[in-house]
């Protein structure tokens, strides 16, 4: 039932920003999408939930959510899908709240808004939000410039939950905030995620925070998705050409230092991708093979799902 | 000037090329335009608290901590970029906070910075060339076009990037990110300076660029002899370059030692609660967990005694009383009381 699979392929404009993205979320579980900047994740993010610019269009594919295909879905039965059953939390959330209003009005507003509840029924469920995420719930009535980021962050995660989504999109939650908040909003995530058996997308260009939080992990390059695995397997085992530089290039802290590899070359302009594998022009094991022909998601013995003709 | 001479090039590795000795830098801090005619006690931001270092030469060493705890304050004071309240910096012998305006410009030569935004510190009008010839021109370096423009082809070959003549004449929106940090790297080395201070030079970058930018630094420290603080927040990244590695805290050192020491053998509660809360680190104990206070307090009010007493589980009553002064042995020291018993 709770089961959520998405298959879609979309464009935007003529930027081939997500082009040809599969995957499927199971219930309780988190997705982890990581890559570099401009691979496509924030699009694809936006594009669950039809947040997109109007520049953008999604070309073709579904997203289906309990059946329903989002791409076609009515405004009446997006706006039923949107914040009451996925959430999202966008990069730099915690700029976004209103300064000239309490944080606790704004959150109860959210509840009002989709739920038709009584103002006070809200402020009660606020309270328990407040706490859930660890803030203290005397605070509902302080301003946001009251709180620091991580503060911020943390009532912007209790707006997400406010509505008890079955899914969360979580954006970049923890770039830009010290190492210390950083540890203690995935803490937060990842508890909320056991307690209320949400599922969540979790989309972040920082390997090391993925690896925190995930059960699974699709990496993608240029619009594509390159591999798809359970995340030990993927930083254990990795595949894909493109995911092993990744990993040889993240510096880490445990395990003795060792020289840090790098990948030459620029992740490639998505108005002319390169023919064939996306990924040909700097990979390390180039065939002829790769420069004509693309390569599908295939199931390894590993367990994992690579996009490469190696075998 | 005995800096600027020939002798005073050959400086011995290992000695302290750069030193600051109890070095304070304060901001006022302006609540309104009227508090100063109510005649309010004046308060100030303390970025800076009476920090002692050393940089060895040839060496890379990190400073590391969170935001607000003064490590790019510390960096701007080095380069005398911002005017301590007190304390000196000590250049090669020489106290550089008394130079005058002239000797402070000859001074500059040897100390260059690296800065976080490769977007921000490239003028977008000005092409590859004229960003890195134009230091040559205001030191009088390289006095004919045609020296300039050789000695730039040396520097964008050092910085790799290749062949020079393609990148010459662009502008920077038409780099990348990694190439426009390249640039940067390449205008600080213009003048062969011996001192670089990167601030954060890795921290907008791609993971993929992010492992190229520091493996360049470490072939061009080599290369030139380049003696380099590197500011980061990223443990990680400040294990991975870092010779030695300070870890800051509100304008003090909390700790300091070889980068093996300080994140292997670490001593300090709060450098052990830090590396605990790196992703992926192996630590099972979740220190950061028992930090009661997650976020770093201001630095107008600076706690009394340790001033990480208010968010360290193993905190005392001596620890609120009393400052602690850096103890250990081995090059490897940590400011805490308890230091070795937790």
């Amino acid at each position: 039932m709770n089961d959520l699979r998405t298959y879609y392929f979309t464009k935007q404009g003529t930027t081939n920003a997500v082009d040809g993205v599969s995957f499927e979320l199971i219930k309780g579980q988190t997705l982890g999408i990581t890559g570099e900047s401009g691979c496509g994740k924030s699009t694809l993010a936006h594009s669950i939930l039809r947040l997109l610019p109007p520049s953008a269009r999604m070309v073709s594919g579904t997203i289906s959510y309990k059946g329903l295909n989002i791409i076609t879905a009515s405004e009446s039965e997006l706006r039923e899908i949107r914040w009451r059953r996925i959430s999202l939390i966008f990069q730099a959330a915690m700029n976004a709240l209103n300064p000239v209003r309490r944080v606790g009005e704004q959150v109860s507003e959210a509840i009002v808004y989709h739920e038709k509840t009584t103002r006070s029924e809200a402020r009660r469920r606020t309270k328990r939000l407040f706490e859930m995420v660890g803030l203290d719930s005397a605070r509902m009535n302080d301003y946001p410039h009251e709180f620091s980021g991580g503060m911020r962050q943390r009532i912007i995660i209790a707006m997400a939950i406010a509505c008890e989504p079955d899914v969360i999109i979580a954006d970049e939650p923890v770039t830009a905030l010290d190492v210390l908040v950083q540890a203690q909003i995935l803490d937060v995530l990842d508890s909320l995620k056991r307690e209320l058996k949400i599922s969540m997308i979790l989309i972040t260009h920082d390997l090391s925070v993925v690896r925190q939080i995930s059960d699974f992990v699709a990496v993608m390059y240029a619009g594509k998705v390159v591999e798809y695995a359970p995340v030990d397997q993927i930083l254990k085992n990795p595949h894909h050409p493109y995911t092993q530089a990744l990993i040889q290039a993240l510096p880490q802290i445990s395990g003795g230092r060792h020289s840090l590899k790098s990948l030459a070359g620029t992740p490639p302009n998505l108005i002319d991708p390169p023919s064939g594998c996306r990924f040909h022009p700097r990979c390390p094991f180039i065939m002829d093979r790769c420069k004509l022909e693309e390569p599908q998601l295939m199931e390894r013995a590993t367990g994992c799902r690579s996009a490469c003709f190696l075998p | 000037m005995a800096m600027l001479s020939d002798e005073a090039r050959q400086w011995k590795l290992e000695e302290p090329i750069i030193a600051v000795n109890e070095l304070k830098v304060w901001f006022p801090v302006r609540s309104s335009a009227l508090s100063g005619l109510r005649r309010k006690p004046e308060r100030h931001v303390h970025a800076v608290d009476g920090l002692n270092l050393e940089v060895r030469k040839r060496e890379i060493f990190c400073l590391a901590g969170e935001s607000g705890s003064g490590k790019s304050t510390t960096g701007l004071a080095m380069l005398r970029l911002v005017s301590p309240i007190e304390g000196s910096v000590i250049f090669k012998g020489e106290e550089i906070l008394v130079l005058k305006r002239n000797q402070m410009k000859k001074a500059r030569r040897w100390m260059q910075m690296i800065s976080q935004d490769p977007y921000a510190s490239l003028n977008p009008h000005m092409t590859v060339f004229e960003t890195i010839a134009e230091p040559l021109e205001i030191h009088g370096i390289a006095k004919s076009r045609k020296e300039r423009r050789g000695r730039v082809i040396e520097l964008l070959e050092n910085v790799e990037l290749t062949p020079p003549e393609n990148f010459m004449n662009k502008f920077p929106h038409e780099l990348s990110g990694g190439q426009r940090q390249r640039v940067v790297i390449a205008a600080a080395l213009a003048l062969n300076p011996e001192f670089l201070v990167a601030d954060e030079p890795v921290s907008m970058l791609d993971l993929s660029i992010r492992a190229e930018i520091l493996n360049l630094l470490l072939t061009l420290r080599d290369k030139f002899s380049l003696t380099i603080l590197f500011i980061t927040h990223d443990l990680s990244v400040a294990y991975h370059i870092a010779d030695r590695i300070a870890i800051m805290y509100l304008g003090k050192i909390m700790e300091i030692g070889s980068a093996e020491d300080v994140i292997n053998k670490s001593l300090h509660p709060y450098t052990k609660a830090l590396i605990a809360a790196v992703p992926g680190s192996e630590s099972k104990e979740k220190l950061w967990k028992k930090i009661t206070k997650a976020e770093i307090p201001s630095a107008v009010n600076v706690p009394s005694g340790c001033r990480f007493h208010d968010r360290c589980p193993y905190s005392t009553d001596k620890c609120k009383a009393q400052e602690p002064e850096l103890v250990g042995s081995h090059d490897h020291l940590a400011a805490c009381h308890y230091v070795g018993q937790i």
